[in-house]
Order: C-alpha cells, then structure tokens, then sequence
C-alpha cells in the first residue's frame, strides 16, 4: 500500500516527536550518570552535560568505600524479598476467594468492602504509629514488611485476573477431587502468571521505593533501607561530604556533594532498572487484564 | 433440609474462609485498629492520658481553618492535583494515539519501555535527579544560559514551584497512562478501520470517528478513577522538593499535615485535618465509583 | 517519686531531725554527711536493711554523692542520642560504646542506653514521635517549641533541686553567664530544662574587615567612622588598589542575601532580622522601622558609586567569597570566621600580606553602635519524670563541661576531636565564655608564650596563633585573625563588656503565622531591599512596609505580644 505525501510527513514528524520525547525521559538520567562520572571541578564549573567530563569513579569509590551505602542496600534487599513474599501469599490467599461468585462464597461482599474501605480512609500517622509502638515492631524489619502486607490495590488487580480465567479448568480439577487449595496451586496458579507478575512488579517496586516508613520506624539511621538514607542525602547532600582523613583524602579531592549524590541516587535506581526489563514483558498484558477490564 | 443444605455448603465453603482469615487479620491489625485515633481529632490530645484525653468537640476543625494558610494549602492542592490529572490524561491519551501510528513494532516496544520507566523509580530518586538538573548550575539552567536566559531557581520560586511540580509529575507517570491506552487501541475492532478505508475515510478521520470513540470508555474510566485522588497532590513528590520558600503556591494538604502534626507535634489538629481530607476524598471515590459504573460500566468489585 | 522523697530526706538531713526510719529510702547526700550526725547516718543505714523492696531505689545513692559521685549499682540512663554522618570513632569504638558510654559506666556507673538515635534533620521529628506514642526516654534534647510543650503536658522533671544539688560550679558557672538563657529554662520559676547555652554572644558579633596590603599601598589609616570606612571602599573602587592598570576591583562584598548590609546596619541603629523591645513595652520586628529607610538609601549611594558589585543581586554567597579570594574586593562585613573561610584561600592565593585586618563597626552617627544578638539557644536537656534517676543527667553534664572546659590536651582529643563530642548528646551544654575567654587567656600570653595557664581548646588555637606569627602558615590565619591580640575578638571584647548589643525578643518559640509566613515576608524583604539598593525610589520602602504588615507581619507582631510581651 502507498503512502501519500502528508503521511509520509505525518510519519516523520511523528517519529521525531516521539523519539524526542523518549530521550527526555532519556536524558536526565545520562545526565545524572555523566555527573555522577565526572570530576567535582567539572561538575563546579557547569560544563557537564551528557558526557563525563575528566572521567573518574571516585564518586561511586567514595560511595562504596562508606558501609552506610551497602548496609542499607541490604536492608532494602532483604525488605524486597520478605515484604514482597508475604505480599503474594497474602494477595493471593485474599484474591482468590474474593473472585468466586457470591454463590461460592459466603459474604462476599462484606469481605471485598472490609478491604476495599481501607483504602478509603486511615487513621493518619499518629495512630499507627502507636500500633506499631503497642505491637514492638519499632526499629525492625517488619515494621516496614506488616503493615502493608497485604496491598489492597494488587490484590484487586489480582482478584480480577482471576476472575477472567476459565472458571472450566477449575470445574475439571475439582471434578477429578482436588480440593481448593490443589486448583489454586495447581490450575489457577500457573495460568495467572502475567498476572502474578504484573502484581510482584508491582509490589517490588513499592517496597523498594518506599522512604517515610523507613525514616519514621527506625531508630538508628544505620537500620535505614536505601530509599530512606538517600532521602536524608537529597535533603541535605553536604553531610555524607563532612568527612575527613586517611583513606578518604585522595577520593575527597574528586567528589563533591552534587557528584557524590548523582553516584548514590544512580546506585539507588539501578536495581529497579535491572529488574525491570524482566518482568515488563509480562507487563501491559497483566496489567490490562487486571485492571481494565475488569 | 434448607439448614443442612447451609450448613453443608458453609463447610465446602470453609477453605475459602480460612484462606482469607489471614488477609482479614492483617488488615484489622494495621488498618483498622489506627482508625480508632481519629477520636485525637476530637480531644485534646495528651500523650498521657491517650485517647482518653478531655473531648473538644469540633474545636480543632475551627482552628485549622482558621489558621493562616490552611485555605492557601486547599487551593494550592486543587490546582495542583487537578493540572495533574488533566496533563496526566491529555498526555498518555496523544502519545498512546501518535504510537499507534508506529508500524515498527521494535521501536514501538522499546519507546513503550523507555516512556514507562521513569514511573517505576522512587520520588526520592526523581527529586534528587530534579534538584540536580534544576540547580542554579544544573544542566536545565546551563541550556537556558546558551539561549541567553537568566538563570531560574525553579524550586525556591513561588511562580515555578507548582509548575515543576506539575510538569515533573506528568513526566514521571505518563508512560503508565500510555501502556494502558494503547492497550485499548488495541482492543477496537480491526473491521471497523477496514469499512471506513471503504468508505474513503482519511487517516485522521478515522481517528476522530473511531479511535477516539474506541478509546473513550477507557479514557472515561481513567478519569473518573483519578478523581479520588484529587485532594492527593502527591506528598513524596512535594516534601522532597519543597522549601518554605514556596509554601504559598507549594504547600498541599499533606504536608500541611505533616508539619503540623510532627513537625510542631499539634496531634489533634493534624488529625482533624486528616479527617478533613479523608472524608472529602471518601465522598469523591464513592462518586467516581458511582460514575465509573453509570458512564464505563466499570465496577471493581 | 524518688526525687521528692531524695528532697525531703535532704531537708531532714539538715535540720538533724533524725526521721531515717520514716524516709523509708534514703539519700545519704553529701549534706547528710556533712550535718555530721552519725545517728542520722545509722538511721538511713538501717531503713535502707530494712526497705527490701525499694532496695534498687536506695542502693542508687551513695554517701560521696555530689557532681561526680558513683552510684553504687548501676544506674541505666536511656537517652535519644543525635548522631553526626561526619563523626569517627576510634579503635573500633561506635556510637554505643566510646569514651562517653565508658567513662559514664567508669567513673558514675552509669550505663547510657540510646533509646534512639537519628539524624540532626531528624531529631525533632522523632521526639514528636515519642511524645505521642509516649516512648520518651529518660533524658532527651527539645527545643524551644517542644520545651513549651512538653513542660504544658507535663511530660518532663523538675529539676530545680537536682541542678542546685548536683551541677558542678563549672556547670554552674555556665548557666551564669548568660542568666536570660538559663531562666528560659524555667517554667514558673521551676528549673524544666537545662538551656545548652551557646558559644557568647561574641561569637554571633560582626566587624569590619579591610584588606591591609591595599590600605598600605593606598596610604590609609584605619577607620574611626562610618565615612571612613565607606572613603576606604571608594579609594579601593577607585585607585586601582591591586596595582594591575585595570580597573576591576570594588570596595564592599556583598552576595544576594544581603548579609553583609544586615550586619552593616547595626551601624544606622537598625536591626533588620531580629525582634525590639520598643520602650512603650511593645515588640516590633526590626526591619519595618525607619532607621532601616535611612540605611537603604545610603546603601543606594555606595551602589551608584560603583562600591557594590554591580552583579551583586545574582551573586551567590560563593561568587562574593571568590571575588574576596581573588582580590576583587577589598572590605567586607563579617563575623570572626572571616580569617578561617575566605580568610585562609585569600593568603594561599595572594601571599601572606593580603590579610584582612578587623576594625569596629563604627556608627553613622554620634550614638555608639549595638550591635544585633539573635535568640541563641537551639535546645534543651530535659528529663523525663518517670526517670528515676534525674541527677544522673546532671551528672553527665557535669562530665561534658568538665571534658571541654577543664580536661587533659589528651582527654580533649579522645573525647572531642573529630566530631566525637557528639555521643555527649543530649548532655552537652557550651559555654558561653568560651570563646571570650580564648581570646583573653591567649592574647595575654602571646608575647610571654607561657602556656602554662591555657586550657586545652586554649592551647590547640594559641599553637595556630603563634604558627602564623612565626611561620605565616595560611592554615593558621583564622585562628589568628579570630583570637589572636590582633583578632577580631579584640575588637568585639569591649562591645560585650559595654553591652554594647542588642537582644531580641524571639526566645526561640515560633507563632503558627511566623512558621507559615516568615519566610516568604524574608524574601520579600530582600527582594525590595535589592531593587532600592539598585536605584528603586526610596518610596517602595514605605509600601514594603504597608505590604509586609498586611501579608502576615502585622499576624505575626500580635502573636509575638502575646508570646513575649509583658
């Protein structure tokens, strides 16, 4: 099929809009790792754009060589892989009765309205706070894991994935004598996958990101995951800088507080960008089932 | 007969019961027991007499209100929150259209990949990308001083404060809307395009006449989910970027909230402004639910 | 509990009336010895056999009891620690465990627990935290805005008797010195919380600071009045001081914030960022007074003359601190710092004869200058009153002061160097003579060089005085510059001695309009100040002030009165 003229125009200008905004999703980033990769004098005099200029790793040096950095990294990691597994459990122990019908299941709408209000209204900062206080969860690991162990947003995701799946397959297993918890294991489990996906993505992602819990459960920074400690550097850059002497001397004379926080805000990012590739192929699929179409 | 017939199903039934007993057991620990606090709003709250601290009645609801500030705070959040959405929908909703132009399906993904990602990071990690690349010596600023532009404190100025907030807001989250749109463009019948090419319909005016229309429950839908949101000017955003500098044009309810209630430590009134909050956005879900389900015939459960 | 029941027994104690068995626990104080009665010793001896269930209560006391007396169990201290990124630790040791903790455990047997520990940016939200979900520990930091607080609620110790029994006269001798800072730790009369003072008000004084080697070159003497000074800045504009043929320097650093001009107001009797005591009882905020008008338009002056940068509006605090360095400009307005930052880059970069010399700030007028004093204090010690033991906070005051004020060049470093005195909080309390007296303990000995009389911070300042006498080391000019006979403190002495300054009336409790407004009034204050300085008509200074009224100020006046006034 031909083209006409305007098409071809049309197309043209299309493409470059449309890679035009892709690189300005691009460039803040290779900006970023640019500064990050150059020297503070460079960085100083405002003469990086999207190249390192006089190219050092002092900063990702200076970074590593601080046990803070890594320590929280760690935190962040083992609160991904705890949080997000009580996540799924409990997503999916909840999503999967709340997608039968009223028929199979009794009070159904009681329960999806019980989670459902959660969502709604809190009782703010203070009062759970205190609950976290009453139950001795402050300053570990799982006051950041329980409190939203169960995320009632990708659960309904999830419920309605399941919804759309051939309640026939389900019907067969039963029929051969599998109990509820064998065809949820066995039959509705691996053909949800996109979906299963879309929701663990989702929850990685939250976990991972998450900050203010961090910085208001803790009692130490050094208990902070990543998000929270790089917070305290986004707010006030200077202090990872005020220190001084023996190993750091030679590292210091390179970093200064803009390239030392572009080095640790790209560590902080990179693992959402390794990550993320994996799992979003599974990605527009599960995530239109789930919450489009409902 | 009709007993037994319940009983009986009741125990069929028990798995999923007990299946759910954990979900139900979190949610009452973590969720519903901090309800009980929004009685603070109520009293004056002394840590050590706890929720039985003297009742007061409405009496921080009046001084909230009458603090300096607190009706900047709610316009500030209605326009940002409501310059959000509208740019978080216009945006997607091109892009998802001008993307669906694209033939090459290798650029098409990868752009797809690229436009999304930003909304996967933390807004810690974008507000320490913005304050960098928005400083006085950032890379924005050394690109307007090749254009021979001054250069601007975005962050610490009353006009730019909202308007980066804004902007930044939509950059970060319309890859999200986009997936999802172009999602629906996919879902619209082949053989509609197919008779209007027919009929000698021009590539746009099937845009108009089917593509649009193709779209518009999603779009619809979109929106009106959105519209509980609209007291949810995006607090990780604001308090990472925000200084007092901008409190007049860049203060929103929450963190309004927040520096009231642990900033200053004055519990009952932040509580009644969290209350404030809470109920107008009940309402406003409750009317978009309602709406989703007259205008899309969406229900979520 | 105990602390009253520690009260009663100290008044028997001293009347000798021998009721040991009713006391039920005792305190065998230091006044219980000294009122040298062995009956009353035996009476508590036997009340403490006999009181099995307060046994914790009484072994926390001992007859050498004082300011550095031990306990004779241990006593656990928890305290919300404020930690600094900056701040290490040697040999292994951390936060839980370093000179502090131990010499606590060592020397009072008191082991210090950090019930929390956070960052300084978020200390206070943290304590706002605990105050809610009442997880208080016993001894933890506020400031003023929480100290009103906690002490309305009730969540806090008296600790007038404690203080008067247990604080050492060093620690004593610190709250004297500067009694408004002391007394805004009590609360109707009762002692709530221990001011953590601050460094002396000399320390937040500026003077005038000239560039010498262009002074000699151009032949002038130093200045005695405000035209003198502002003749200095034209002669530096305008004779080509650094001798280069070009005309590319000026007379007077300033950057954007207007800082310099701030402190140079003082000079015209205004206060442009602090609150007055206005004689008819009323407190008003500086800047809206007429004396400000009269400076601005003499500001406007040295502008048009070209005294001022001409980018001065753009330049930030590192732009005029580079024009200082690289010998643009040769007067600035500045606190004693001057001589460690630009003070140390301006000789490595121009040779040891470009040193800035201070002079006083002089007045425009015949009335002496005052010079502006803000509100000083950050925080507060205070205790929690279900603490059992709040003289153990004392005493761990009493350590701190002891360590900074009195202790070994060697107990110093271990304790302090390298941001260690942080681990001291909440229990550190500065003194406000210290810098005040560097000055006069080592200017006194510059010439004898007998160190013999100098403290430990004395000796470590007065070996980079004589470094830069004797070698012209440029790593030692700011302490030279600051402390030294010829430092700036020098200048400042007579200032405090003559009171000669001006206090506002903002004790460091904020009104809800000043914490929503102030900012903004700020910057709108810099923003008009800037355009009258760069030839706006004096005119808009007077809608300035209609404008700050209306936008919050005249708010922010009234709830001011009500907090502070009489």
């Amino acid at each position: 099929m031909k083209k006409s003229m305007g098409q071809k125009i049309f197309l043209a200008f299309n493409y470059a809009f449309l890679s035009l905004a892709g690189l300005l999703c691009l460039l803040p980033f290779i900006n970023l790792l640019a500064v990050s990769l150059s020297s503070s004098s460079a960085v100083a005099a405002g003469s990086v754009s999207f190249v390192p200029k006089e190219f050092t790793l002092s900063s990702y040096q200076f970074v590593l060589h601080s046990s803070k950095f890594i320590t929280a990294f760690f935190i962040s990691l083992k609160r991904v892989l705890l949080g997000v597994g009580l996540n799924m459990i409990l997503m999916i122990c909840t999503a999967y009765p709340l997608s039968k019908g009223k028929k199979q299941l009794f009070a159904k709408p009681v329960y999806t309205w019980y989670f459902v209000i959660t969502m709604l209204i809190g009782g703010g900062l203070i009062p759970t706070y205190l609950v976290i206080v009453k139950l001795r969860l402050i300053d570990t690991i799982w006051s950041l894991v329980l409190p939203g162990a169960l995320p009632v947003y990708n659960m309904i995701i999830l419920m309605n994935f399941f919804k759309s799946t051939p309640e026939e397959l389900e019907e067969a297993a039963q029929i051969d004598g599998a109990g509820v918890w064998t065809t949820l294991w066995k039959v509705v489990l691996p053909i949800s996958k996109p979906g299963l996906a879309t929701v663990a993505l989702f929850c990685i992602v939250s976990h991972w990101n998450s900050w203010f819990d961090g910085l208001i459960y803790m009692n130490n920074p050094r208990h902070y995951p990543l998000q929270s400690y790089l917070q305290t550097l986004v707010i006030n850059p200077e202090q990872m800088l005020r220190i001084s002497g023996g190993d750091y001397t030679k590292i210091l004379a390179m970093v200064n507080a803009r390239t030392g926080r572009a080095a640790q805000l790209f560590l902080g990012a990179l693992p959402i960008l390794m990550v993320y590739p994996f799992l979003q192929k599974y990605f527009s699929g599960g995530l239109l089932m789930g919450s489009v179409k409902g | 007969m009709k007993k037994k017939n319940m009983a009986e199903k009741l125990k069929r039934q028990l798995p999923l019961h007990l299946m759910l007993l954990p979900g139900v057991i979190f949610t009452f620990l973590f969720a519903y027991i901090p309800l009980y606090g929004i009685i603070i709003a109520f009293e004056d709250y002394n840590p050590l007499m706890g929720f039985s601290s003297p009742w007061v009645g409405l009496k921080h609801f009046r001084y909230v209100f009458g603090l300096p500030g607190f009706v900047n705070t709610i316009r500030n959040t209605l326009y940002i929150a409501v310059c959000k959405m509208a740019g978080g929908i216009v945006v997607p909703v091109t892009f998802a259209l001008l993307l669906n132009e694209v033939a090459n399906k290798t650029y098409k993904r990868g752009l797809q990949t690229l436009i999304y990602l930003p909304n996967f990071l933390s807004w810690v990690i974008v507000a320490g990308l913005l304050l960098d690349i928005l400083s006085a010596d950032g890379i924005v600023n050394t690109v307007l001083g090749f254009a021979g532009i001054e250069p601007i404190f975005f962050l610490g100025d009353k006009t730019w404060f909202p308007i980066v907030m804004i902007l930044s807001d939509i950059w970060k989250g319309f890859g999200f809307g986009t997936v999802v749109y172009l999602a629906a463009l996919t879902g619209i019948d082949p053989t509609l395009y197919e008779a209007a090419k027919v009929d000698g319909a021009k590539r746009w005016k099937q845009t108009l006449y089917i593509t649009l229309p193709g779209i518009a429950p999603t779009v619809i839908l979109m929106s009106v989910l959105s519209l509980g949101n609209v007291l949810n000017a995006g607090f990780d955003q604001i308090y990472n970027l925000y200084s007092p500098l901008v409190y007049e044009t860049g203060d929103i309810i929450d963190t309004f909230v927040y520096r009231l209630g642990i900033e200053q430590a004055q519990y009952s009134p932040a509580a009644a402004v969290g209350i404030f909050k809470s109920g107008v956005s009940f309402v406003l879900i409750v009317l978009a639910y309602y709406l989703a389900d007259k205008l899309a015939d969406y229900h979520i459960f | 509990m105990r602390n009253k029941i520690a009260e009663k027994m100290l008044a028997f104690a001293l009347t000798g009336a021998l009721l040991g068995s009713l006391a039920g626990c005792g305190n065998s104080g230091a006044a219980a010895s000294d009122a040298g009665e062995a009956g009353t010793q035996n009476a508590v001896e036997n009340a403490e056999e006999k009181a099995e269930g307060q046994a914790e209560a009484v072994s926390g006391k001992e007859e050498e009891d004082g300011p550095y007396g031990r306990y004779p169990e241990t006593v656990t201290l928890t305290r919300a620690q404020m930690t600094c990124a900056a701040t290490q630790w040697e040999n292994g040791d951390d936060e839980t465990n370093n000179p502090w903790t131990r010499t606590a455990l060592e020397e009072f047997n008191i082991r210090l627990e950090d019930a929390w520990a956070a960052d300084g940016s978020q200390y206070a939200e943290k304590i706002n935290l605990s105050i809610a979900s009442q997880t208080l520990p016993d001894v933890f930091w506020v400031n003023a805005n929480q100290f009103k607080q906690v002490t309305e609620l009730g969540l806090v110790a008296d600790l007038t008797q404690v203080y008067e029994q247990y604080a050492s006269d060093t620690l004593k001798g610190i709250m004297d010195s500067d009694r408004e800072a002391f007394e805004s730790g009590k609360i109707d009369g009762k002692l709530m919380g221990i001011s953590t003072q601050h460094f002396g008000v000399i320390s937040q004084m500026n003077c005038v600071w000239i560039r010498d080697d262009w002074m000699q070159k151009l032949n002038l003497k130093a200045p005695e009045t405000l035209e003198d000074v502002y003749e200095i800045c034209r002669q530096f504009t305008q004779n080509d001081p650094d001798g280069n043929g070009v005309d590319d320097t000026y007379g007077l650093a300033v950057d954007k914030s207007l800082g310099s001009l701030y402190a140079l107001m003082n000079s015209y009797h205004a206060y442009p960022k602090i609150w007055l005591n206005k004689e008819d009882g009323q407190i008003e905020y500086g800047v809206i007074q007429s004396e400000v008008r009269n400076a601005l338009e003499a500001f406007q002056g040295l502008y048009t003359e070209g005294i001022l940068s001409k980018e001065f509006a753009v330049a930030d605090n590192a732009k005029m601190t580079e024009d200082l360095v690289s010998g643009k400009v040769g007067v600035a307005i500045w606190g004693s710092s001057f001589g460690y930052a630009p003070g140390i880059d301006v000789i490595k970069n121009n040779g040891e004869e470009a040193i800035f010399k201070s002079y006083a700030l002089p007045s425009a007028d015949a009335e002496a200058v005052k010079l502006a004093i803000d509100w000083p204090v950050g925080n507060y010690v205070v205790v929690n009153k279900n603490c059992q033991n709040p003289e153990a906070a004392i005493k761990m005051i009493n350590l701190y002061t002891r360590v900074t004020n009195e202790g070994t060049a060697e107990e110093y470093n271990a304790f302090k160097n390298n941001e260690r005195d942080w681990g001291a909080i909440p229990f550190q309390v500065q003194n406000p003579m210290a810098d005040y007296n560097q000055y006069v303990e080592i200017s006194a000995v510059q010439d004898s060089r007998d160190t013999s009389g100098l403290t430990p911070d004395q000796l470590g300042k007065y070996e980079h005085v004589i470094d830069w006498i004797d070698n012209k080391n440029p790593d030692s000019v700011g302490q030279y510059s600051q402390v030294s006979r010829e430092g700036a403190y020098g200048v400042m002495k007579p200032f405090v001695d003559n009171e000669q300054y001006v206090r506002t009336a903002y004790k460091g409790v904020s009104t809800p309009t000043m914490v929503e407004k102030m900012s903004s009034l700020d910057a709108m204050r810099d923003e008009v100040f800037t355009k009258i300085i760069m030839g706006e008509d004096i005119g808009a200074f007077d809608e300035f002030v209609e404008s700050w009224n209306s936008l919050g100020g005249e708010d922010i006046t009234g709830e001011m009165n009500e907090l502070y006034g009489n």
